[in-house]
């Protein structure tokens, strides 16, 4: 049966303590935040909640743009399956993030017992 | 009651080497927490239960300030701190000579009196891994195991995948084990364990099945690489098990 690899991400910083206790994992703080950073628009809305629209083409009215990381979780099982059992670095390129990872497999006939 | 977080316990492998000829590996010892705190500067230690019950030795084993490894038995004295005299430099291990009626907290002998380690009602051990682990004039490769396990009474974490989610020195690679509460072992911790798939810190590793059911365990080898005569380092990493409940 094959191993699922979900894909994080490529690195996006670290936890901060305040996003950590977000979380309810006060103990993340400093640890290696991952995952693909995405820009949501914020729209402009009016006293109603309705959002603005522009007055020549009906766009919404965006007041500012958000980054936000997101999981990549992208399913890389059948890369990692194709990686030889050989000892050596293999390096998997995710198609989704495009983030790099590095790989060893161990070959199964191995002295380790 | 779901799966909560606390039912979620990491513990050592049952053959943890500390030089490079011992064999590394094995089943769980589940009277053998990882979870350091390494302590942050050279400072005496002190041990305290939170039970009053709790009179047994407790051997603390640690580098001192001159980087030698030394260790020293105290009797607990139940809710009265006990401070070792040996000033540390690290935290490498410590072991009740009787399983706790309490919790026995280690922690520093200095006020704020920062936590090193917790032995949980029960258990008696708990430890670093990699101890005595020297970079050498070629690049050194070294394995040892630690397991988490799902401590809930009925219910299966389900989607479970194990994460390398600290490598602060970037040393560290983790290769869950291909079957559940395993007992594989190798001959020494500079052999490389058979038929195990490592990955960085970028790869959420499933665990087999899927499922990590109540009671059940799952062994994941930890790779550490120190470069050529690399200097010493004084680190950690951290793995994490996640998953989902009902």
């Amino acid at each position: 049966m094959k191993t699922r690899m979900i894909c994080r991400g490529p690195l996006a910083g670290t936890y901060s303590k305040e996003d950590a206790e977000a979380l309810g994992e006060p103990k993340m703080t400093g640890h290696a935040r991952r995952g693909r950073v995405v820009e949501e628009p914020v729209y402009q809305r009016d006293e109603s909640g309705n959002v603005v629209l522009d007055d020549e083409d009906n766009s919404p009215v965006i007041e500012k743009t958000i980054h936000r990381v997101v999981p990549c979780g992208f399913d890389l099982t059948e890369q990692y399956d194709a990686v030889p059992a050989d000892g050596k670095d293999h390096f998997i390129k995710c198609p989704r993030c495009g983030n790099v990872s590095r790989a060893m497999k161990t070959p199964a006939d191995d002295d380790g017992e | 009651m779901p799966v909560l977080p606390a039912d979620l316990k990491k513990y050592g492998a049952l053959s943890r080497p500390e030089d490079d000829v011992s064999v590394s590996g094995g089943g769980i010892d589940a009277a053998c927490v990882l979870d350091v705190t390494q302590m942050a500067a050279t400072d005496q230690l002190r041990a305290v239960s939170d039970n009053a019950a709790d009179a047994m030795n407790l051997t603390i084993t640690g580098r001192d300030a001159a980087g030698i490894i030394v260790s020293e038995t105290l009797a607990l004295n139940g809710t009265t701190p006990v401070v070792f005299a040996t000033t540390f430099e690290r935290f490498l291990k410590a072991v009740l000579s009787a399983a706790p009626a309490g919790n026995v907290t280690v922690e520093r002998n200095t006020n704020p009196f920062d936590n090193v380690v917790i032995l949980p009602i029960g258990k008696t051990t708990a430890s670093i891994l990699f101890i005595d682990s020297t970079s050498e004039a070629a690049i050194t490769t070294r394995f040892e195991k630690e397991f988490w396990r799902n401590e809930h009474v009925s219910l299966a974490l389900t989607n479970a995948d194990i994460t390398l989610t600290a490598d602060p020195s970037a040393s560290v690679r983790i290769g869950v084990e291909a079957a559940k509460n395993g007992v594989s072992s190798v001959a020494n911790r500079k052999t490389i364990p058979s038929g195990v798939t490592f990955v960085d810190d970028s790869i959420a590793q499933a665990v087999p099945s899927g499922n990590l059911g109540a009671s059940e365990g799952i062994g994941v080898w930890i790779e550490m690489t120190r470069g050529a005569d690399a200097a010493a380092i004084k680190t950690s990493y951290t793995t994490q098990l996640a998953g989902t409940t009902v």
